[in-house]
């Protein structure tokens, strides 16, 4: 019977069940998606037992990069490392076994080397193997079971031979895939012994920056104690002396705990996040729930004057206040889980296409399927939170008056349901302002004046066959027409990898390193400040430098051109300063870095080409590459889409955060058009009165939307202010970043006042071309 | 002044078709006061939202001052109804939110009144009618009669031609009643037109001419008075 007469009043208020439906399944949809995500991103790393005692070591000076020789060091000096391991990141290559090769099958793989405690301090399941042996020994390696599958099929895999980059090494283990939830990955790992076999001095040792030291300390250890103590390690206080100088009263060391790393957007080599994003969205989905409550609470009192007579004509017959309360928290309830139910099919259909769409991960629910329950209690929550408001603000009005259904509620819970309406435009008005900000600050980026010319230029990857006919191959190209110029380096701009460590003259300096040949500077228009760019199809600058401005600076040289500097085996010339540019991300800001003039790098062309038919052109180079080396397949990018890529994280996260943005504004608009009819629901005796004597259609949608209009400005006022602090503290993070504009907040303001007022008209003309005499007979 | 030729009206939902007029010839010269009488549901409101272009005929020709309005555009209709016709409600349809003043004040703001000539009008008016020590007070707050007075008010601030009334003593007690016929009166002796909705013989007694409606169509017409003879 109960149930029967909640469902029988559901259908009886069509559009505001309609309504509240709607802007229910928008925000729990929402809300979903977004109690997914954060949850997912919050579970990285999470898995291992040792994560309290797990850090990552890193300087200031150069984030996450040492030398793999602070192992040996760490271990002897300092009693507080349980265990201490070194990784390297190889990144892509290519991966096969005598076998396979034979047939010409290649693999690209993920590759990292490791020390031999690796499956003793993280806890990825090894199953093949032992735990203390697997990466002990030189030549060794362990792969994952996808990688195990693809390269031996069904056969085992143990003591097997794989060629990484034709170098051979013997299958030692077996482990699980990296889970999803790890902030690294990689498909095989490489004992680190294979490096150390190779009995490099210790000044090489010292001076190549590109490992990675992870730290398990002992109980109750603090990881900041125990960076300070390294810098004070006897070994090391002659090498950091220059930093030391440098720095002051700063620590070169610290570290990084583990549960933190995933949010250390600094680390390249990992998987991480923002968590000025994560902290965003979970204000989003809170957002979400307060304007979907809003909503309901919006759309129920405004059906108070009907549902209050129909309520008292229950209670006439002998029913009491408490049961009609009741009766309408139960409609809140059902409401609420129907929702809820609607939102998760939807969910079910989109959430892979949301996860390409933004190039995110984790809204399947893969396993968590607790979080079913979760939703159901929120759902249930929801449903009675937002149900007791209206429940004693519609049983409100004594019982003689609420059967006469005349005007007991005229102008009560007006004010609340405006100012609930505000708080949702100050909401849509804050989101619109910091995506239109987010979208600034991406354009900025990608129009920013790098310091070299990179308009029009295309590259590729080249192999050693290339290579080896570099020069032949160039002039070859250069026959085509709209190819311009050429140059070969081992970097394209924004990849620069290399970092070089050195001591001259007592000071220790460390600085990016780059590769390139003698047309590169000419190529970039890279401007020369002091001294001269390399001499152009001449062999006599080999293994000359050129340094940029700010190398120069920090490290305080008075004569740099009267200097030689250390390269490999070698010393040479500094023929040159080059003005700063930017040749790595614009998050951060320029740091030192030396041109190194050889022919011995080449494995990147890049071309300068006429504007043309690019997909011909990409087609004729890369044939013209083919003739050279018919074995590999080439790629040919633009520069530009590269140097793109660098923002592509913020590209991806600022796209999500727009998305969800307009998704709050669906739900302010939404709640703008429930209350716009019920406005103009309760105004019609006014619009009828108002017609008669007069006033045309266009003045009375004027007169519905001027109340709205108020309401919106003072949104407005109160959003500008929250947002403008809000992106001031995002845009804190980058080194290089556009200015906060008025126009921004201003657009925001109007946009927001279209939408609103292009909904509010769209029904309230409908009111208002209500013949006035159907208006005035209801009374 | 208002001349109907053939006038229908038919009302359509989903299931019936319901005439509520039905071949109306009405003549109303200037001037006149005329009463249209008959039992409910016979068609008097129809007949006098037409008359007040508040709604169109389905069928038929309506004159107003010799221009035929009857298939006009709801915007030509509202543009010709501002200033030239006023209405008087048995409910009176005064707006609950507007105080007396402001009311009265609505179609001059229509017709784009300046603010000062608004208020000379409005007080004057106010003035006539008796009820301007209460020009700041909100419908609610007045009786039935004073609220049919800022009615009257709002219906003639603007000098119309022609007044409708709708049983505008419908809601009153007789003394109430009484004034208010007293008021059109007036206001017809100085030359407005008047066309009334009424059950009341009493109220049909004002008038010059009683038009008998009857299933929506005219059955008989009487003439009370002549035009310009003094009337009670």
């Amino acid at each position: 019977m109960f149930i029967k007469r909640l469902f029988k009043s559901i259908l009886k208020y069509k559009t505001s069940s309609i309504l509240t439906l709607l802007s229910l399944v928008i925000s729990f949809l929402g809300i979903i998606i977004l109690s997914l995500y954060v949850s997912y991103e919050k579970s990285f790393d999470q898995f291992h037992e040792n994560k309290d005692n797990i850090y990552v070591l890193k300087t200031r000076m150069y984030d996450y990069n040492l030398p793999e020789v602070l192992k040996e060091v760490i271990d002897k000096n300092l009693p507080e490392v349980e265990k201490s391991l070194v990784l390297k990141f190889y990144g892509e290559n290519r991966v096969t076994t005598p076998q396979l090769k034979a047939t010409k099958t290649f693999f690209d793989a993920q590759s990292m080397m490791a020390s031999a405690d690796f499956f003793n301090v993280f806890s990825f399941k090894l199953l093949q193997g032992e735990k203390d042996k697997v990466l002990k020994n030189p030549n060794t390696a362990v792969i994952t079971q996808t990688l195990a599958t693809k390269l031996y099929g069904d056969k085992p895999a143990i003591g097997e031979i794989m060629t990484i980059n034709a170098k051979e090494f013997t299958i030692t283990g077996i482990m699980e895939d990296f889970p999803q939830t790890s902030s690294f990955s990689t498909d095989c790992l490489t004992s680190y012994a294979t490096y150390t076999q190779k009995n490099l001095s210790l000044e090489d040792r010292y001076s190549e920056w590109s490992f990675q030291i992870v730290l398990q300390l002992k109980d109750n250890v603090d990881g900041n104690d125990v960076a300070r103590k390294i810098e004070t390690i006897p070994d090391l206080v002659e090498t950091f002396k220059y930093f030391k100088s440098k720095y002051g009263d700063e620590d070169i060391f610290v570290v990084k705990s583990y549960n933190d790393l995933h949010y250390d957007i600094s680390n390249t080599y990992i998987k991480t996040v923002n968590p000025i994003i994560l902290k965003v969205l979970v204000i989003l989905a809170i957002v979400l729930a307060v304007m979907g409550m809003v909503n309901f609470i919006n759309f129920s009192t405004s059906q108070a004057p009907l549902r209050s007579k129909a309520l008292s004509v229950t209670r006439v017959l002998g029913s009491n206040r408490f049961s009609s309360m009741l009766q309408i928290i139960a409609e809140a309830l059902t409401i609420s889980l129907i929702a809820l139910m609607i939102s998760l099919a939807i969910y079910y259909e989109v959430y892979s296409g949301i996860e390409s769409l933004f190039n995110i991960e984790g809204l399947a629910l893969n396993g968590r399927y607790y979080f079913i329950f979760i939703f159901i209690a929120f759902a249930i929550v929801f449903g009675i939170v937002s149900g007791i408001y209206p429940a004693r603000y519609i049983s409100s009005p004594p019982l003689s008056q609420a059967i006469k259904g005349t005007g007991y509620f005229k102008g009560k819970g007006k004010l609340l349901r405006n100012v609930l309406v505000t708080l949702q435009f100050v909401f849509t008005i804050a989101l619109l302002s910091s995506s239109l900000m987010i979208e600034k600050q991406l354009n900025f980026w990608n129009k920013f004046d790098l310091g070299l010319d990179k308009e029009n230029v295309v590259f590729l990857h080249t192999t050693s066959k290339i290579e080896n006919h570099a020069e032949a191959f160039a002039q070859e190209l250069l026959k085509d027409t709209a190819i311009v110029d050429y140059t070969y380096t081992q970097f394209i701009p924004g990849q620069v990898a290399m970092g070089w460590g050195r001591e001259i003259n007592g000071q220790y300096v460390q600085l990016k390193a780059w590769p390139v040949d003698d047309r590169f500077i000419d190529f970039f228009n890279i401007e020369i400040d002091e001294g001269r760019a390399f001499q152009k199809e001449s062999e006599a600058d080999i293994n000359s430098f050129i340094f940029n401005r700010k190398a120069i600076n920090d490290f305080g040289w008075t004569n740099p051109l009267e200097m030689n500097y250390p390269g490999f085996d070698f010393e040479g010339p500094i023929v040159g300063i080059a003005k700063d540019f930017h040749f790595s991300s614009l998050k951060e800001d320029i740091q030192p870095m030396l041109f190194w003039r050889t022919d011995t790098r080449k494995n990147e062309l890049l071309l300068r080409v006429k504007p043309a038919n690019y997909t011909q052109l990409f087609n004729r180079i890369k044939a013209k590459a083919k003739e050279f080396d018919p074995e590999n397949n080439f790629e040919v990018q633009f520069l530009d889409d590269s140097l793109n890529e660098l923002y592509a994280k913020e590209k991806n996260t600022a796209r999500f955060i727009e998305f969800v943005s307009l998704w709050c504004m669906l739900l302010a608009i939404t709640g703008v058009l429930g209350l716009v009819v019920f406005i103009s629901r309760d105004r019609v005796k006014e619009i009828g009165i108002r017609k008669v004597n007069g006033a045309q259609t266009a003045e009375v949608v004027f007169l519905i939307n001027k109340d709205f209009i108020k309401w919106i400005a003072i949104a407005f006022i109160i959003a500008t202010p929250i947002a403008w602090i809000a992106l001031n503290n995002w845009l804190q993070d980058f080194a290089y970043k556009t200015e906060m504009s008025w126009w921004i907040f201003a657009l925001s303001g109007v946009i927001s006042l279209l939408i609103a007022m292009i909904t509010i008209t769209w029904q309230s003309w409908r009111a208002a071309t209500r013949n006035p005499v159907e208006a005035l007979r209801y009374e | 002044m208002i001349k109907t030729e053939k006038l229908t009206k038919i009302f359509r939902t989903e299931e019936i078709e319901t005439s509520a007029l039905n071949n109306v010839n009405l003549h109303v010269e200037k001037g006149e006061f005329v009463a249209i009488m008959g039992p409910s549901g016979c068609g008097k409101s129809t007949l006098l939202n037409i008359v007040g272009l508040l709604d169109n005929p389905s069928g038929g020709n309506y004159y107003f001052d010799g221009q035929e309005v009857g298939h006009l555009k709801e915007k030509n209709r509202t543009q010709l109804r501002k200033g030239n016709i006023g209405f008087v409600f048995q409910s009176f349809n005064l707006i609950d939110e507007l105080n007396v003043y402001e009311n009265v004040e609505l179609p001059l703001i229509y017709l784009k009144y300046k603010a000062k000539e608004r208020k000379q009008m409005v007080e004057s008016v106010l003035e006539r009618m008796k009820i301007s020590h209460r020009r700041k007070h909100f419908p609610q707050q007045l009786s039935g009669g004073q609220q049919q007075r800022v009615a009257i008010a709002r219906a003639v601030v603007a000098n119309p031609k022609l007044i409708l009334a709708d049983e505008p003593t419908g809601n009153l007690d007789s003394k109430n009643g009484l004034e208010v016929m007293n008021l059109l009166t007036e206001l017809n002796k100085e030359g407005t037109t008047i066309v009334m909705v009424t059950h009341s013989l009493h109220d049909s007694e004002f008038a010059h001419r009683v038009v008998n409606l009857f299933d929506g169509a005219v059955l008989t017409e009487e003439v009370k008075k002549q035009l310009g003879e003094v009337l009670v």
